[in-house]
């Protein structure tokens, strides 16, 4: 990412987090992200904003994949994936990328002044990258 | 190397993970799953492999999403996406690019120019697009200068800002 060094974490970040109480049921889950055409959920507790877990796709894929789960009856925090990771929102969109690379994950909370603000994917980073190139070839 | 001379095969991967069209849902989350992708072709037999569509991590929750127990069960055929669209592994890096952004997909399996067979080589998805573009930095340099060169270069260099220095811009407002 040495091209734009100057790109900070919140200039791409989505402001908009989308959260569920962990006791809610995985079916819950499941219907937002559907609803909302999203890959994952920040997941927090006793109805306060403090997430304390993410359940992606891959969490319901995982679970489906060995029947754990019944959709209806499993509770959210028993699949979901902990802790939270995050990223401060004033470093490099370059430095978000090498974090994900090295966690092996594809999301991030991005934290200021140690409260959560946004959160940032892998795909988010890739559509930036690939958009501005696609922009450039179709002039 | 231009964006133009790089070859779809050689940033590809070829390690294809597919799934028979008879099986399920399970089945197919758990190849996924082990083998940390986001997707399996789905092929009409095991044994001649000839790929018949597609089933992604995000059509599973879908699916799931629908609270339908029968769709459990259900092969794959029904609730694949098909036709298949790929590409000709001789096609080059801007094709891949063009086709996933016309076609709004974000995995092309890739089949061999060589053969007029359907046979899957490989795949590229977009995050292989994204991580070629990253180790061609140069490239991606080269690029935009050509491009700065162009007449229309206000709105070039608006768009590109608007992306890249998008916080720059919002520090001045």
């Amino acid at each position: 990412m040495s091209l734009n060094p100057t790109v900070r974490v919140k200039a791409a970040m989505n402001r908009r987090m989308i959260t569920l109480d962990k006791g809610l049921s995985v079916k819950s889950a499941i219907k937002l992200m559907v609803k909302k055409n999203i890959g994952s959920v920040v997941i927090t507790e006793n109805s306060s904003n403090n997430p304390v877990g993410i359940i992606t796709e891959r969490d319901i894929l995982k679970s489906i994949a060995y029947r754990r789960v019944r959709p209806e009856i499993t509770k959210i925090e028993e699949i979901m994936s902990t802790p939270i990771m995050s990223v401060e929102q004033d470093a490099t969109l370059g430095d978000a990328a090498q974090m994900m690379i090295k966690k092996n994950i594809r999301r991030l909370l991005v934290k200021q002044d140690n409260k959560y603000v946004g959160i940032i994917t892998q795909r988010d980073l890739q559509k930036l990258m690939t958009d501005t190139i696609r922009a450039l070839l179709i002039m | 190397m231009s964006i133009d001379s790089i070859s779809i095969s050689s940033f590809m991967t070829t390690k294809i993970v597919t799934e028979a069209e008879d099986q399920n849902i399970h089945s197919a989350s758990r190849k996924m799953y082990e083998n940390n992708i986001g997707s399996v072709i789905v092929v009409n037999n095991e044994k001649n492999k000839r790929a018949v569509g597609i089933i992604t991590e995000r059509d599973i929750v879908r699916i799931l999403g629908q609270m339908e127990p029968w769709l459990l069960s259900s092969p794959l055929s029904t609730l694949m996406s098909k036709p298949l669209i790929t590409m000709t592994s001789n096609g080059s890096l801007r094709d891949g690019i063009q086709t996933m952004y016309s076609k709004n997909i974000r995995r092309l399996p890739i089949v061999s120019c060589k053969e007029k067979s359907d046979q899957i080589v490989g795949i590229i998805t977009d995050k292989d697009i994204f991580r070629v573009l990253m180790k061609n930095q140069n490239l991606v340099q080269s690029l935009l200068t050509d491009n700065m060169m162009a007449q229309n270069i206000q709105t070039l260099h608006k768009r590109f800002a608007e992306y890249w220095f998008g916080d720059v811009l919002i520090h001045r407002k």
